[in-house]
C-alpha cells in the first residue's frame, strides 16, 4: 500500500471469479486493488483488466475511468483470442481500442479461417485427392483435422519497435520482424519499415520490407502483402531460380492477384540470362454460367535469336441457356521451337499442333448439336491436321414402345494447311439412322439393332495412291446390324476378412457389315482405334467416317469382379476378350496392309484397387497367330499416405515403344524428402525425361531443389536446375509454380500440403 | 461353383433427391427411375439424398517416343458425390468414382484421336455410373 493514495482506498486483495464478462463491462483484480469512485482504478502485483474477449495483465495497472485512458507500466500483456502481445509498457483507450505500446513482441496461432463461400472457390480446386475407400480419407481426415488444432508448425511471432492500436482488428507495428518458424528457431524473418495486420481479414501489408532467409537478406520489396491464414490473397508467391541448357540461368517472380472470389491473376517476371525479360501474365476467372482462362508470354527482344516471342492462350466456355452453350480455345505461339527453347515441362515442350477453335451447342433430352469451326498451329512442319471450317453434327435420340432410335447426321468442310502442299479438300456429309430393341434384365440384357451409314463426298484434288485421275464425286451406303448380349453371375465370397460379390460377366456381340471398296477415299480424320477392352465392341475398327469395316464376325468377351459388399467398391477386376472373323477385313488405310486373319489379337487386363493405397493396371495383346506379344502394359501406384508414394509403370508395344517409367516421393527421414522420375525408353536406350529432387521441411520453410532433363519434340534435350524456397504462410494459394514436378509425378503432394501427422514422422 | 443368376438387388430407397451437375446425371437419373425410384425435388421428401459434387477429367502423358513424342495417353475421368440418408444427421464424406483407359496416339491422325478420346469418356462416363449405382445399392436403410 503506498502512502500518497487517498484515503477512499479499498485494501482488500479480490479474487474475481473466471467466469464471462459481461458486454462492454470492465473487470480489474490484483493483488493489491485501489479505488477512486468514478475516477481511477489500479490494480498492482498479478493485475488483470478484463474487457470483452480482451485481457491484459500487468505489474501496475492504471484506469482512468473518467477520460477512459488505461496505463499498465511493467510486464504489460495483451491477449485477445490466440493473440498475445508482450511488452514493457501500454496506454490505450479501453472502449475504442486505440493506443500504443513499444518494445512489442507478438505471438499467435493461426486458427482455421473462417468459413466463406471464397474457401469453396472451384479455382482452388486442382489438388484432387482420390478417395476411392471411405474408410481411410475417414482416418486421414480425422487425424489432419485434430492436427490443425495443435501444430506447431503455425505459430507466427512478431517483435516490433513500436504498435500502434486502430481500432479492434487493426494493428500497425513499425520496425517489425514477422516470422511463422518457432520460438526456437530464427530461421526467417520479413523485416519491415511499417507492417499492417488485420485481425479481421488475417492479413499483413508490409512498406519497404527484406525477407531474411539464416541471417542473410534475399529480397527486397517495396510492398508485400501476405495472409497469416493460407488464405487466397494477393501476394508473392513462392520465386522460382533456376537454370536450364537452353536460356541459362532464371528467375522466376511470381505475384498472385485475388481480384474476387471468381476471378484472380498471376502476373510473373522471369528473368533468362540468355535470352532477356519475359513477362508472364495467366487471368482466370468463374462465373455461375462461364468460365475463362486467359495466358499471356512476352519476349520483348530475345538477346540469342533477336525476335520477338510470346505465346498467347484464350479460352472461354459460356452457357447461354438450358440448352446452349459455347466458347473458345485459342492458341498462338510466335515460333516453331518456343515451346522446346523456353519451356521445361514436357507437356508443353512435346506439343505439336495447337488448337484454334470456336465451338457451339446445344443440348436437350433428344437433341444434341455440336457446330465447330477449328484449325491448328503445326509447329514439327510434319504432323498437318486438315481445318474443319466448319464441323456440323447432330444426333437425335428417341424411345418408342421399347425401341431406342439413334439418328447422327454430320456436315464437314476440310481445308489443308497451306504448308501441308496439294492434298484433297472438300466436304463429307454422313448421315446414320440405327434403331435397337434393348431388353434388360437383373440377369442379363440382349439388344439387337439395324442402322445405314451413308457418306457423301464433294471434293477438290482428290487423287487417291495409287490411281491416276481425280475422284472429286464419292458415295458410299452400308447397312449395319448387330446383336449384343451378356449375362451377370453372382455369388459371396470372401477374401481377407472381407465379404465380397464376385460377379462373372460373359458378352457376346456379333457384328455384320457388308464391304464396299472405300481405297478411293480420302484420309480427312480417320485412324485405326486402339485395340481394347471398349474398342473391341465398337462398329468400326477405324475412329472417323472415311473408312467403315468391313465385318462378319462375333466379340466374346468375359469380365469377373469383385465388389465390396459392403461398400460397393470394385476391389478386383479381370477381363479376356477375342474378335473372330467369318469373312476377311477388306478396308483399310492406304500403305498398309491386310492380313487375313480368322480372329484378332486376345486382350487381358487385371485392374485392382486394394483401397487407395495401391492400384494396379495390367493390359495384354498376344497374337496367337504369330505366338506375339503385341502389347504389354503394367501400371503399379502405391501410395500408402500423402507424401509417400512410388509408382512403375512398364509399357510395351510392338515395333513402336518399350518403357520404363519409375517414379515416386518418399520421406528419407530428418525432414528430407526425395522425389524422382526416370522414363527410359529401352528401344531408344535413352532416357526421355529424368528428374531428381531433394525436399527439405524445416516445418516453417521448406526448400526444394529439382534437376530434370527432357526430350524435346522440335529440339534437341533441355537441361534444367532449378531451386525453390517457401516460407511458410507467406505464400499464397494460387497459381503453382511447382508444375514440373506435379507433372512428373502423379501422386506428388507439396511438402507442406502434406497433414502435420504425416510430416512430423518424418522429423526424427 | 456357387455362381448364380444375379437377383435384382434394387436401392433400398423408394425417393431420392439427385443435385449437383455432372455429365452422368441425365444417365443417373434415367436409371434411378428405370429401377421405380422417385426423383423428387424437396429434400424433405427424400429418403437418400444424393449430390454430385463435381467431375474431373485429367489427360496425363502416359509413353513418349525417344524424341520426345507422345506415343500414349491415359485419361482419367472422376465424379465426386456424397450422400445423405434421411435418418442421418450429416452428410457421409464425399466419394471418387474414377475410371481411366489409355490409347495410342500420333500427331498426324489428331482428329481421328479426337475422336477416339470422346468415345473413350463416354465408356468411361458408364463406367462411373455403374459404380455409383453400386454404391448405391449398398448403402442402407437404418436399422
Amino acid at each position: 500500500v503506498r502512502a500518497d493514495e487517498p484515503p477512499t482506498v479499498i485494501e482488500t486483495p479480490i479474487m474475481v471469479a473466471e467466469t464471462a464478462v459481461l458486454p462492454g463491462a470492465i473487470e480489474i483484480e490484483g493483488d493489491t486493488l485501489q479505488l477512486r469512485i468514478d475516477r481511477q482504478l489500479r490494480a498492482t502485483g498479478n493485475a488483470i483488466i478484463r474487457k470483452d474477449n480482451q485481457k491484459i495483465t500487468g505489474d501496475d495497472i492504471r484506469y482512468d475511468m473518467q477520460n477512459d485512458e488505461l496505463q499498465v507500466d511493467g510486464n504489460a500483456v495483451i491477449t485477445m483470442g490466440q493473440a498475445k502481445i508482450t511488452g514493457p509498457m501500454l496506454r490505450m483507450r479501453l472502449s475504442e481500442s486505440i493506443g500504443e505500446m513499444r518494445d512489442v513482441s507478438i505471438e499467435f496461432k493461426s486458427a482455421p479461417p473462417p468459413p466463406s463461400d471464397q474457401d469453396k472457390s472451384p479455382l482452388l480446386s486442382d489438388e484432387a485427392i482420390l478417395i476411392s475407400d471411405p474408410k481411410r480419407y475417414l482416418d486421414d481426415s480425422l487425424a489432419s483435422g485434430t492436427e490443425n488444432k495443435q501444430s506447431n508448425f503455425d505459430n507466427i511471432r512478431i517483435s516490433a519497435k513500436q504498435v500502434l492500436f486502430e481500432g479492434q482488428d487493426v494493428k500497425r507495428l513499425s520496425k517489425a520482424s514477422y516470422t511463422s518458424c518457432p520460438a526456437n528457431s530464427d530461421d526467417w524473418y520479413i523485416k519491415a519499415n511499417d507492417l499492417e495486420l488485420n485481425d479481421y481479414t488475417r492479413t499483413g501489408d508490409a512498406t519497404n520490407a527484406y525477407i531474411q532467409f539464416k541471417g542473410v537478406p534475399i529480397l527486397y520489396t517495396p510492398w508485400m502483402s501476405f495472409s497469416y491464414n493460407n488464405q487466397r490473397k494477393s501476394g508473392l508467391l513462392a520465386p522460382l531460380m533456376g537454370t536450364t541448357s537452353r536460356s541459362g540461368f532464371e528467375l522466376l517472380t511470381p505475384y498472385y492477384i485475388n481480384i474476387s472470389p471468381d476471378m484472380d491473376a498471376t502476373i510473373a517476371t522471369r528473368i533468362l540470362s540468355k535470352r532477356g525479360l519475359q513477362l508472364q501474365g495467366e487471368f482466370r476467372y468463374l462465373g455461375e454460367n462461364y468460365s475463362g482462362i486467359n495466358n499471356f508470354e512476352y519476349l520483348d527482344k530475345d538477346s540469342t535469336t533477336e525476335e520477338t516471342r510470346y505465346y498467347a492462350k484464350l479460352a472461354h466456355t459460356q452457357q447461354f441457356s438450358d440448352h446452349w452453350s459455347g466458347g473458345y480455345n485459342l492458341e498462338k505461339v510466335s515460333d516453331d521451337k518456343y515451346f522446346s527453347e523456353m519451356a521445361t515441362r514436357i507437356v508443353v515442350t512435346s506439343r505439336v499442333n495447337l488448337p484454334q477453335t470456336a465451338f457451339l451447342n446445344y443440348h436437350d433430352e433428344h437433341l444434341t448439336f455440336n457446330g465447330t469451326v477449328q484449325r491448328y498451329q503445326n509447329l514439327d512442319n510434319v504432323s498437318f491436321v486438315y481445318q474443319r471450317l466448319p464441323q456440323l453434327t447432330m444426333t437425335y435420340n428417341n424411345e418408342w414402345k421399347g425401341f431406342t432410335t439413334q439418328t447422327t447426321s454430320q456436315f464437314v468442310y476440310f481445308d489443308s494447311m497451306k504448308e501441308a502442299g496439294t492434298l484433297p479438300t472438300g466436304s463429307r456429309f454422313s448421315l446414320y439412322p440405327s434403331v435397337s430393341y434393348p431388353v434388360n434384365t437383373s440377369f442379363g440384357y440382349i439388344t439387337p439393332k439395324i442402322g445405314v451409314h451413308t457418306i457423301q463426298y464433294n471434293l477438290n484434288d482428290n487423287r487417291p495412291v495409287g490411281y491416276n485421275n481425280e475422284y472429286n464425286s464419292l458415295q458410299r451406303t452400308l447397312p449395319i446390324v448387330s446383336l449384343d448380349s451378356g449375362m451377370y453371375f453372382d455369388r459371396e465370397s470372401t477374401l481377407f476378412d472381407t465379404k465380397y460379390t464376385n460377379t462373372l460377366e460373359p458378352r457376346v456381340y456379333y457384328l455384320y457389315v457388308p464391304y464396299k471398296d472405300q481405297s478411293k477415299f480420302p484420309i480427312f480424320d480417320t485412324a485405326l482405334a486402339t485395340l481394347n477392352q471398349n474398342s473391341i465392341f465398337n462398329e468400326n475398327q477405324f475412329n472417323g467416317d472415311d473408312r467403315f469395316s468391313n465385318a462378319n464376325q462375333v466379340t466374346l468377351a468375359m469380365t469377373s469382379r469383385f465388389i465390396d459388399s459392403e461398400t460397393g467398391i470394385e476391389r478386383l477386376s479381370t477381363t479376356l476378350g477375342q474378335r473372330f472373323y467369318f469373312d476377311d477385313l477388306q478396308v483399310s488405310l492406304p500403305n498398309t496392309s491386310l492380313n487375313n486373319r480368322k480372329s484378332s489379337d486376345i486382350l487381358a487386363g487385371f485392374t485392382a484397387r486394394l483401397s487407395s493405397r495401391l492400384n494396379l493396371d495390367t493390359f495384354w495383346q498376344y497374337d496367337p497367330d504369330r505366338s506375339n506379344m503385341e502389347r504389354n502394359n503394367f501400371l503399379l501406384r502405391y501410395n500408402p499416405e500423402p507424401g509417400k508414394s512410388l509408382n512403375f509403370g512398364y509399357r510395351y508395344t510392338a515395333n513402336t515403344l518399350e518403357q520404363l517409367d519409375v517414379s515416386g516421393q518418399w520421406p528419407l527421414g530428418n525432414r528430407w524428402y526425395g522425389i524422382g522420375r526416370l522414363n527410359y525408353s529401352i528401344r531408344d536406350n535413352n532416357a526421355v525425361q529424368s528428374l531428381a529432387g531433394l525436399e527439405y521441411d524445416a516445418g516453417c520453410w521448406q526448400g526444394r531443389a529439382v534437376m530434370q532433363r527432357v526430350q524435346t519434340a522440335t529440339a534437341n534435350a533441355n537441361y534444367a536446375m532449378f531451386f525453390q524456397l517457401e516460407l511458410g504462410g507467406l505464400t499464397s494459394i494460387g497459381a503453382n509454380p511447382l508444375n514440373i514436378v506435379k507433372r512428373n509425378i502423379p501422386t506428388y503432394m507439396r511438402t507442406n500440403d502434406i497433414p502435420g501427422i504425416y510430416r512430423e514422422q518424418n522429423v526424427e | 461353383c456357387g455362381f448364380h443368376l444375379r437377383q435384382p438387388a434394387p436401392i433400398v430407397f423408394k425417393t431420392v433427391q439427385l443435385t449437383g451437375s455432372s455429365l452422368v446425371m441425365p444417365a443417373l437419373r434415367k436409371s434411378l427411375t428405370s429401377q421405380g425410384i422417385k426423383l423428387v425435388e424437396n429434400s424433405e421428401e427424400a429418403e437418400l439424398r444424393v449430390e454430385l459434387l463435381k467431375d474431373e477429367n485429367e489427360k496425363r502423358i502416359l509413353s513418349l517416343s525417344g524424341t520426345g513424342v507422345v506415343r500414349e495417353y491415359e485419361l482419367y475421368y472422376r465424379v465426386h458425390f456424397r450422400t445423405k440418408i434421411a435418418s442421418d444427421a450429416t452428410w457421409a464424406l464425399p466419394m471418387v468414382m474414377e475410371a481411366r483407359r489409355d490409347y495410342t496416339y500420333n500427331d498426324s491422325s489428331l482428329l481421328a484421336k479426337q475422336a477416339e478420346e470422346k468415345r473413350l469418356t463416354e465408356g468411361m462416363q458408364t463406367d462411373v455410373l455403374n459404380g455409383i449405382m453400386r454404391r448405391l445399392s449398398a448403402l442402407k436403410k437404418a436399422e
